[in-house]
Order: C-alpha cells, then structure tokens, then sequence
C-alpha cells in the first residue's frame, strides 16, 4: 500500500444514504484555490481597515498613554 | 461495515463518559454565564453581589477546565483510535485517567459552590486565574491537581498507544489525527510544568498554612507560563475537527497534510514563551523581557494564518467538487443546513475576526488602552467561547452518534441552535469590545459609577448593556438546546447513526513532507531551549526582588462577610461628622 495514502478513520455505514451531492472530482493538479485567495484579501482588507480605525480610537484625541507628563 | 461504536465499542464507552462529564459541565457553566450576563448590565439581579464572583469562578473554571478538556479527551481518544486502528493497551489505564479527572473536577466544584452558602467557611472565589493573594480553599488546588495529572495519564496512554503500533508499523508517518494529539500533549506537558509547580511548591503549602506567604508575581507568572499554552489547548481539538473533519463535511479533502503538520509543530515552538504577554501592564518584569514576548507572539499569528489558508483552501475543494463556481460563489454551494458544518464554519469565521482582537492584546503599547477591561473576555468569548466551543458543539452533532449508535436527534434543531450560538455572541461580544475600548472594566459586578460618564464612540451605555443581556440570554438558550438534542440522542436508541464516518485522504499527503516533522523529540528540545531564553532571567528577576515566598503578603480568602462585618463595626464607631470628612 501506498504509505502516503491515509487510510480512513473509521467504516463508513453502509445501511445509511450518505447524502452525497460530488459533481466532480477535483485531484491535486486540477484544484486552485482562487477563491481562498479571494477570501484571505478580503480579509486583508478588512484588518487594515480596522488598523485604521484602532489608530483613530487609541490615538486621536488623546495624550500620550505610556510615556506621560509628570 | 459498521460505526465507531461498533468496531470500538469500550472505547467509545470512555469516550462518551468524557462527552457526558464535559456537557454537565457545559450545563453548569451556560446557567452562570445566564446569571452573570443578567446582573453586570443590571437587567436581572438574582443574586448578591458579593456572590458574583463565586458565580464567575464557576463559569470560568467549568467552562474553560471542565467542559473543553473533557471534551478534548474524547475527541483525542477517538482520533487515536480510529487514526491507529486499535484501542489502548490497556483499557484499565484508560478509564483509570477517567477517574482521576472525574475526581479532580469534583474536589474542585465543591469548594467553588460552597461559596454561595454560609454554612460552611469554604470557598473558592478566586476566578480561572487563581492570582495570589486571593486564597482558595486546599481541596480547590487539590482538585486541580488530580484533574491535571489526569490529562498527563491520558497523554501517556496515547503515546504508549502510538509506541505499540509503530512497532507494527515501523516505516509508517504517524497518521495526522494521532500526530496533532502527541504534538499537542507535548505542548501541555512541557506548560503544565509551570502551573504544577504554582500549585504544588506556593499556593496549596500557602492554602494549608504550611508558608506564610508567597510571591504573587512568581504564581502569576508560572500562572501565565501555563495560561498561554492552556489556551492552545482547548483550540487544538477544534482544530483537529477543522483540518481532519470539515473538508470531508465540506464534500472535499483536506489540502495539504504537510502544512498541518507544520502548524502543530509550530505551536509545540511557540505557544510557551510567549505567556509574559499577559502581564505587560505587570510591574517587576523589565519592559525588555516583554518587547520579547511580544516578538514570539506575533510569530505565533503564523499558524493561525497557515490554517486560514489550509481549512479555507480544503472546504473550497469541496464546494468546487459539489459544482461551485466563481471567487466568491462557490461558498453558495457548500452543506449550509448541515449543523455539523455551518457549527464549524461559524466558528471559523469568529476565530477570524477574534484573531485580529488577539493582535490588539499581543501588541505592548495597545495592550494598554484594552488591558482589564471588558474587551479581553469578549476576546475570549470569540475564541474560547465560540471557535472551540461551537467547534465543539458541532462536532459533536458528527461524533455522538458514532460513538453512541444512535442518531441524532434532530438535525434542524442542530442547525438552529449553532447558529443562534452565533448572533447570540455577536450581540454580546461586539458589545464587550466596544465597551472595553471605552474602559468598561471586566470581572466587576457592578460597573456602573456616580459622576462618572462612559463616552461610547458610538450608541449608549444602555445600548451596549441592552447586547450583552440579549446575546447572554440567546446563547443560554442554545446551550440548552444543544443539550437537550444531546440528552435525546442518549437515548435515541434502536435508531441507525446517519453518519458517514470514514475520512478521505488529503490532497497532499505527508509522503509530500520531510520525515523531519515527525520527529517529536527535535520539536520538544527546540521547544524548551526557547523556553529557557524567554523565562530563565524573568524568572530570575522576580524571584531576587521578591523572593520565591515573597514579602510577606497576606492571604485574602474571600470571606465577604468577615471583611464587611468588620468595616461594618469601623463605621458603626466612627461619628458621622468624620466619615464626611473622610469623603469629602
């Protein structure tokens, strides 16, 4: 047996429809996770915004926090 | 062909009794946090508010303690099990952990709910943090103890289990769901050093009145040396339902086993030296120690991002396997009414958005506007609270019919209740964030002063109390919904478990990855040399400017009505005209 294939964690039941809605099927090479891509800059996008955002609630307005006047 | 319980039927005996133990403890920790959610925003006040605290140590100690690590032990002896094909070697040790845990939690909820009655002087109201000079009770620590060392039998058992398949498999790599198990049981035996140590040599010879005194920034710190890694721990079993059981949810495979490999070694690496990030505002740690801390720490945002990518990419490969299409539409096509699924998914996205609130306590000058205040248990409710424990809830609408046999009991009331969990704790934890910015306090029963005005950027005080109080009351009610869908599975049975248990092999298997990552003993040294560079001369400092039992610190068991008793009697004494001068 191939040592690299992982062999499944436990029987599947087969008494049970398993609802199984596959219309294909994808291997390594034919798989690019674009969408992956595209959600990870969303969320990108979304911390820098909220970095912005933190610079206006922690700093703007106010004094120095660490390093005050005595 | 057949189910778990079916192959392994006194394994998965333990594996539900570790199911039942963590969902009593789910139970009592869900009418707390109720109870607590009501009070602090002064909707419901069903109790005093000198019981607050004993109600806040319970929801802290048998949620984060109880519930998460015996819902780990099951989860871990299922992916051995089925990951190694074969049970324990001895099935007596295994339930022999069982016991001690069990024994453990129970020695340590008696003190805890001794609180709330007068009859007696126990008490345990010393929060999840246990900070000196708060005083618990003996049997408090002791409990914590037995409860710890149980997990260490648990992890011997799996590695001795591991030990006697590699004999039979000599040139096999560990299958991933045993390999995040021992990597994970690596990081917990080499953290809990630091807590056993805060326990054992201060705080239970302290607790006894065998020492007089301790050094409570020494307990913190050992406290915090465990605190971090604790953390990774309750994660870890949520990840482990990630990369192993949400791609087949999904309808797809898991991306790459190399890059879980990587990530679980990297938490062996760096969840332990790190923990000083919990006490920047701390004094008696140089600044310099910190700036450290905080360095490894932004390196440990790095697995939490290689997993984004791994789990996102796998349920991406399975909504493309189901038809999806486009950038963003291919999420249209994933299992949405399986609660097992969107449980998962739900949790993941909270995790994300957690994850960023993280980068705010990690880092030192920002750390100081959020420091103690209410935005740090919102950070926990999205991480702990909802990325491992909705993690953990849907996860357990996929595992206990397995290892009960029965079938769940109603999987649209799943579907509801996870994602109730959901809006529940984004009502309740935006508010937390939002009020912590302004300098809501945490842990406090009553947060509201005289003459004093929160100035929320954005909508009221009322508001932000008005989404605390709800979303404490919508999550109350999922708890309750998913325990009562557990409680009918118990006893679903004569039914058949719909459950297609088997796992489908990753996309890129480990035979893609160097051996080197399966080398446990590298990962382990590596491990302590960091430890050592982060921890020797902190510990060093404190330990030559307090002293290891400290200076002479008194206990404070939390006997409020000693203490009020007693303030009572000053100001009985006092005439009225000196206590205005003493306020004004």
């Amino acid at each position: 047996m191939n040592p690299g294939v992982v062999k499944s964690l436990s029987m599947p039941n087969s008494s049970v429809a398993v609802e199984t809605t596959r219309e294909r099927e994808l291997g390594h090479d034919e798989f690019d996770p674009i969408g992956t891509l595209a959600l990870i800059a969303l969320y990108f996008l979304v911390l820098v915004v909220m970095w912005l955002f933190t610079y206006f609630v922690e700093f703007v307005g106010n004094g120095p926090t660490v390093v005050g006047v005595v | 062909m057949s189910t778990f319980v079916d192959e392994y039927p006194t394994e998965a005996r333990v594996i539900r009794m570790a199911f039942w133990s963590s969902f009593v403890a789910l139970t009592l920790g869900a009418v707390f946090g109720f109870i607590q959610a009501l009070h602090r925003t002064n909707v419901v006040r069903v109790i005093d508010s000198t019981d607050y605290y004993t109600v806040l140590t319970g929801h802290g100690v048998f949620m984060v303690i109880t519930f998460s690590i015996f819902f780990l032990v099951g989860v871990f002896q299922w992916a051995v099990t089925s990951s190694l094909e074969r049970g324990p070697v001895d099935i007596r040790f295994t339930w022999s952990w069982y016991g001690v845990m069990s024994l453990g939690t129970t020695l340590v909820a008696i003190p805890i709910l001794a609180g709330f009655t007068d009859a007696t002087d126990m008490s345990a109201d010393v929060l999840f943090t246990f900070y000196a000079p708060l005083q618990a009770h003996p049997l408090f620590y002791i409990g914590l103890v037995l409860f710890v060392i149980g997990t260490w039998l648990a992890g011997a058992d799996w590695f001795l289990t591991w030990w006697t398949w590699k004999d039979d498999h000599p040139d096999e790599r560990i299958p991933l769901p045993t390999f995040m198990v021992l990597t994970t049981m690596i990081m917990w035996y080499i953290s809990t050093i630091g807590v056993a140590i805060s326990i054992l040599a201060f705080l239970l010879p302290w607790s006894l009145g065998l020492v007089d005194s301790v050094n409570p920034l020494l307990t913190r710190t050992l406290f915090w040396y465990f605190g971090h890694p604790v953390v990774y721990f309750w994660l870890m079993p949520a990840y482990l339902l990630w990369y192993n059981v949400l791609p087949k949810l999904s309808g797809g495979r898991l991306f790459s086993d190399p890059l879980a490999r990587v990530v679980f070694i990297l938490f062996i690496l760096l969840s332990t030296p790190v923990g000083i990030h919990h006490q920047y505002l701390d004094p008696g740690i140089a600044e310099g120690f910190k700036f450290i801390v905080m360095t490894n720490t932004m390196f440990l945002l790095l697995p939490s991002f290689l997993t984004a990518f791994t789990v996102v990419a796998s349920i991406e490969h399975g909504a493309r396997q189901r038809g999806g299409e486009g950038y963003f539409g291919w999420l249209g096509a994933l299992p949405w009414r399986d609660p097992s699924f969107t449980g998962m998914a739900l949790a993941g996205l909270v995790f994300s958005f957690g994850g960023f609130t993280g980068i705010v306590n990690a880092g030192m000058s920002l750390n100081y506007l959020v420091h103690n205040t209410f935005w740090v248990p919102g950070h926990i409710h999205t991480q702990v609270g909802t990325a491992v424990a909705l993690t953990f809830m849907a996860g357990a609408y996929w595992l206990v019919p397995q290892v009960t046999g029965n079938q769940l009991a109603s999987r649209s009331v799943g579907l509801f209740q996870v994602v109730l969990w959901f809006v529940g704790i984004v009502f309740m934890t935006n508010a937390m964030y939002r009020g912590g910015l302004i300098g809501i306090p945490r842990r406090t029963a009553e947060p509201q002063y005289q003459g004093f005005e929160y100035e929320p950027l954005v909508g009221s005080i009322a508001e932000l109390d008005a989404q605390v109080a709800l979303g404490g009351t919508l999550l109350f009610l999922s708890a309750i919904l998913f325990l009562w869908n557990m409680l009918l599975t118990a006893f679903n049975s004569g039914s058949e478990p719909v459950v297609d248990g088997s796992l489908p092999p990753a996309l890129s298997g480990p035979e893609d990855s160097p051996r080197i990552l399966d080398n446990l003993k590298l990962w382990t040294a590596l491990a302590l040399v960091l430890i050592l560079l982060a921890y020797s001369m902190p510990l060093a400092g404190i330990v030559q400017d307090g002293g290891l039992f400290g200076p002479n610190v008194d206990a404070f068991p939390v006997f409020v009505d000693a203490v009020s008793t007693a303030v009572d009697a000053t100001v009985r004494r006092l005439p009225l005209e000196s206590i205005r001068g003493l306020i004004t």
